[in-house]
């Protein structure tokens, strides 16, 4: 087998494995739900502000 | 099986084999080890590990375990182990391996599956530090129940069989390789199962699953000798399953392993992910939407890197770095957010007084990527001071 071939077949299953490891193996969530916050939080569609701003619930609950 | 019960088989086949002792050709080893460790949190006094979920640990803990090795003839060898420690006893080994040659040895049994390389000196008699890496963590990580332990926590015997073997390429190189398939992880108890149920893997009532599909998964490892006392070895493990009894989600373990030893020094590195489904047929259990693309799993991460070098005879020090990240859904109840870490530094020394008993010292820094709700801490220190003794 020739070096080049053997380098074409490496390099075809790394982008494979980075390919698998981009989609699955990298969850997506949805907001932050608004009754999973504190009361006063609301379904206002600011949740994400004003948990930076720790307003209510977890401070930076969101992101970390 | 009850923890009294397990004592009395183990019990028996010691008596038994002690009358066999005269009669037979067995040749048997009997070895035994225990660590008492005590883990101090000064940020955390008033935490009690056995409250909740933010907790620290205060107190004296013991892992303990006596093993029993057999061998019945030049192919057939047994082992036995059982261990005392948070969970009371339990087995930790029961199986039976046939080795037709180097190549191929069939293992069958109770073991803790081939994955990894730390899984090979999980007991305390083999480390340096008191407690395990992050990754394989069980139950002595500061807020452990909100991370439920780690990747996969070691030891994970379960019931099931193994194929495995080891060629030498000249006197340098040796692959190693397993293949097995074994009862796996479980989560029979929640109705809207989310992660894996680690109590139902050591209860002392069932070490069946009732899904009825094994696990499957292997490892294969290369290790050269690049001098008399210096090698390095570098492996690949992985492991699927179902974890639900009805067959719906599944989790993949992967990990990778690299260490190096060159004399008395050792470097050791490890990385595991899993990748675990998730029951969101009721949204209204998360904390964040549930997004249709990529919203039934989460994913969690751990690697260590581990320096171990004798400072004079009998004393180590040993420096560890090591960390877990949680990226996905979880629960609205939980305190984490869906993108959680946490990164550990560990300083230790380890005297040996005898060849056969060591006292163990360190001191750790976490630091967490969210607030303990009652202190508002997310830097924590602990303190470990432990004794193990073998025989």
């Amino acid at each position: 087998m020739s070096v080049r071939l053997l380098s074409l077949l490496v390099a075809s299953l790394l982008a494979t494995l980075a390919s698998i490891a981009c989609t699955d193996f990298v969850p997506e969530v949805g907001p932050i739900r608004a009754t999973a916050a504190a009361p006063d939080c609301g379904a206002s569609g600011n949740e994400y502000d004003q948990v930076d701003a720790g307003m209510c619930g977890e401070p930076d609950a969101n992101h970390d | 099986m009850r923890p009294l019960s397990q004592l009395i088989v183990f019990a028996i086949v010691l008596i038994a084999l002690f009358a066999l002792q005269n009669a037979s050709a067995l040749e048997h080893n009997i070895a035994g080890s225990g660590q008492l460790d005590y883990e101090y949190v000064p940020t955390a006094r008033n935490g009690n590990a056995n409250a909740g979920t933010y907790n620290a640990f205060d107190g004296f803990t013991l892992e303990a375990a006596a093993k029993l090795s057999v061998d019945v003839n030049e192919h057939l060898s047994a082992n036995v182990k059982v261990c005392v420690g948070c969970h009371g006893f339990e087995p930790d080994m029961f199986y039976f391996d046939y080795r037709f040659q180097d190549e191929l040895d069939l293992r069958a049994g109770r073991f803790s599956p081939s994955f990894g390389s730390f899984v090979l000196r999980h007991d305390p008699a083999n480390q340096k530090l008191t407690d395990k890496p992050l990754p394989y963590d069980m139950g002595r990580m500061l807020r452990k129940d909100v991370w439920n332990n780690g990747v996969l926590p070691a030891p994970f015997p379960s019931n099931g069989l193994e194929v495995n073997g080891t060629h030498w390429f000249g006197d340098r190189v040796q692959l190693d390789y397993a293949a097995y398939a074994i009862t796996g992880f479980r989560n029979d108890t929640d109705a809207y199962p989310v992660d894996l149920n680690f109590i139902e893997s050591h209860s002392p009532t069932y070490y069946i699953s009732t899904n009825g599909r094994p696990a499957f998964g292997g490892r294969t490892a290369i290790t050269v000798k690049m001098g008399n006392a210096s090698d390095m070895s570098a492996g690949a493990s992985g492991m699927y399953g179902i974890y639900d009894p009805h067959d719906r989600f599944s989790y993949l373990i992967l990990g990778g392993d690299l260490s190096l030893r060159v004399h008395h020094t050792n470097v050791r590195m490890e990385y595991l992910v899993r990748r675990q489904e998730m029951d969101t047929d009721d949204p209204s259990l998360f904390k964040y939407a549930v997004s249709p693309q990529r919203g039934n799993f989460f994913v969690k991460q751990g690697a260590f890197a581990e320096l171990e070098q004798p400072l004079v005879t009998d004393l180590d020090l040993v420096a560890r770095l090591d960390g877990m990240t949680r990226n996905g859904n979880v629960l609205a109840t939980s305190p984490l957010s869906s993108n959680a870490y946490v990164i550990r530094e560990t300083l230790g020394l380890a005297y040996a007084f005898d060849r056969n008993f060591r006292v163990k010292t360190s001191g750790e820094l976490w630091e967490f990527s969210g607030p303990d709700p009652t202190t508002g801490r997310t830097t924590e220190v602990s303190l470990h001071l432990g004794v193990v003794g073998t025989f």
